[in-house]
């Protein structure tokens, strides 16, 4: 029977290699770790923030956001 | 917001002393382990290197929580070797703490004697205290440990990083290429008299620099940001910093002729940073409405009780989302009051 540490480096080399080692960005595949690539819940599925980013920001150049404040003295 | 480091030796310190309880623990110490996801599953390897007397009792079943389905899963069918056995499940960090009560409920099911938890990183308003853990931090706030390279704050979507390689998004049909070659900066003095820039939104493209420099005299909370490349002025933001806990991205555009070159994403980004360094609960914007269900996909939500704004031939909707997920479940949405809203339409 292997020790913990020889199943837990043979399991993580099977999630490698199945490429479910973790929750994976649904557009660029990235494995998603919450406090380095952020991890977004989208109607996409989990998304990495620059993606997230990539798609919202992309809608908001073609679609300006706008709230009509403009103050002049 | 403050962005707390932990060194391998600082980890490997508070692992030693986790392994100190367990081992007094003796009889009664947790046979199986429940690593959460990788980063549990690395907790775990560092554990049993610093105390190796472990190795010969803990047996483990690492375990994973879909957020999306709410299902949490194991590697292996863990009904038998849990049923009447002692468990501790670790995660390296606690945001919610939805993914540990999950995680714990569902080893309950299959008949576990006794489960401890423990967790590296523990977020303030966790609804989910474990057994033992490491750092309490702000809820705003950010961990980085375990890493041999720190992320840099960014606003180009870098290809690399971390070790991993990201596969580049599908070749965008324009055949723009994205690359830092920008910064972002706040408007100034130097500004006016500047050209304006032509986002293709008339009732944005009419607002002079001179009409901002203004707010933001006039409206401390106000700020706009301009993006810069090139020494030429190609996009901007205007956001508000609300007197409630709401943060309104008032005004992003990118000039037309360099749309698609990521400077949206960058201004947006930098909009929900600074949110976030500011601790705000809420992000609020106007959405236009032939894109108010992309923004709910998003997790932007219509807020109740405001009226649509009418610009010229465009309708808006004023939308919400909070700044972080783990604190949004259950906030509520304070309607604000917006003078130059059109009633009624």
């Amino acid at each position: 029977m292997p020790t913990i540490s020889e199943y837990l480096a043979q399991y993580k080399e099977r999630q490698m290699a199945k490429a479910q080692t973790g929750k994976v960005c649904a557009i660029c595949g990235r494995l998603l770790q919450e406090t380095i690539t952020g991890s977004r819940s989208t109607d996409d599925g989990s998304v990495c923030s620059d993606c997230y980013y990539d798609q919202v920001g992309d809608v908001i150049e073609q679609h300006p956001i706008v709230s009509a404040r403009a103050i002049r003295g | 917001m403050q962005t707390h480091y932990l060194g391998n030796d600082e980890v490997d310190a508070y692992l030693k002393d986790l392994a100190n309880r367990l081992m007094q623990l003796e009889k009664e110490m947790p046979a199986i382990w429940v690593p959460i996801g990788p980063s549990g599953v690395e907790l775990a390897e560092r554990l049993v290197k610093i105390e190796p007397k472990l190795q010969t009792t803990a047996i483990p079943f690492p375990a994973q929580y879909d957020r999306d389905s709410e299902e949490v899963s194991f590697s292996e069918d863990p009904a038998t070797a849990i049923k009447g056995k002692n468990v501790i499940v670790m995660d390296s960090s606690i945001h919610s703490g939805i993914t540990m009560r999950r995680v714990v409920e569902a080893i309950s099911k299959f008949g576990a004697s006794k489960i401890c938890s423990y967790t590296l990183v523990l977020k303030q308003s966790a609804s989910f205290i474990p057994s033992f853990w490491g750092v309490t931090i702000g809820d705003y706030d950010r961990a980085y440990f375990m890493l041999n390279c720190l992320p840099n704050n960014h606003f180009h979507d870098a290809l690399c990083g971390h070790g991993q390689v990201r596969e580049r998004p599908p070749q965008r049909k324009d055949g723009k290429t994205r690359n830092p070659y920008f910064h972002i900066r706040k408007l100034s003095r130097s500004d006016l008299g500047r050209p304006t820039i032509v986002s293709g939104l008339d009732s944005l493209d009419r607002t002079q620099w001179e009409d901002r420099y203004y707010e933001m005299t006039s409206h401390p909370s106000r700020t706009t940001y301009v993006l810069e490349a090139s020494n030429e002025i190609v996009g901007y933001l205007t956001v508000d910093r609300g007197s409630d806990f709401s943060f309104s991205i008032e005004a992003v555009a990118v000039r037309r002729d360099r749309q698609g070159l990521g400077y949206g994403p960058a201004l947006l980004r930098w909009g929900e940073t600074i949110a976030r360094q500011s601790d705000f609960r809420r992000i609020t914007l106007w959405a236009i409405n032939e894109k108010v269900e992309f923004y709910k996909s998003k997790r932007y939500r219509v807020i109740p009780d405001v009226a649509p704004m009418q610009l010229g031939t465009e309708t808006y909707t004023h939308m919400t989302k909070p700044v972080l997920a783990h604190l949004g479940q259950s906030e509520p949405v304070r309607a604000e009051a917006t003078p130059n809203a059109a009633a009624g339409t």
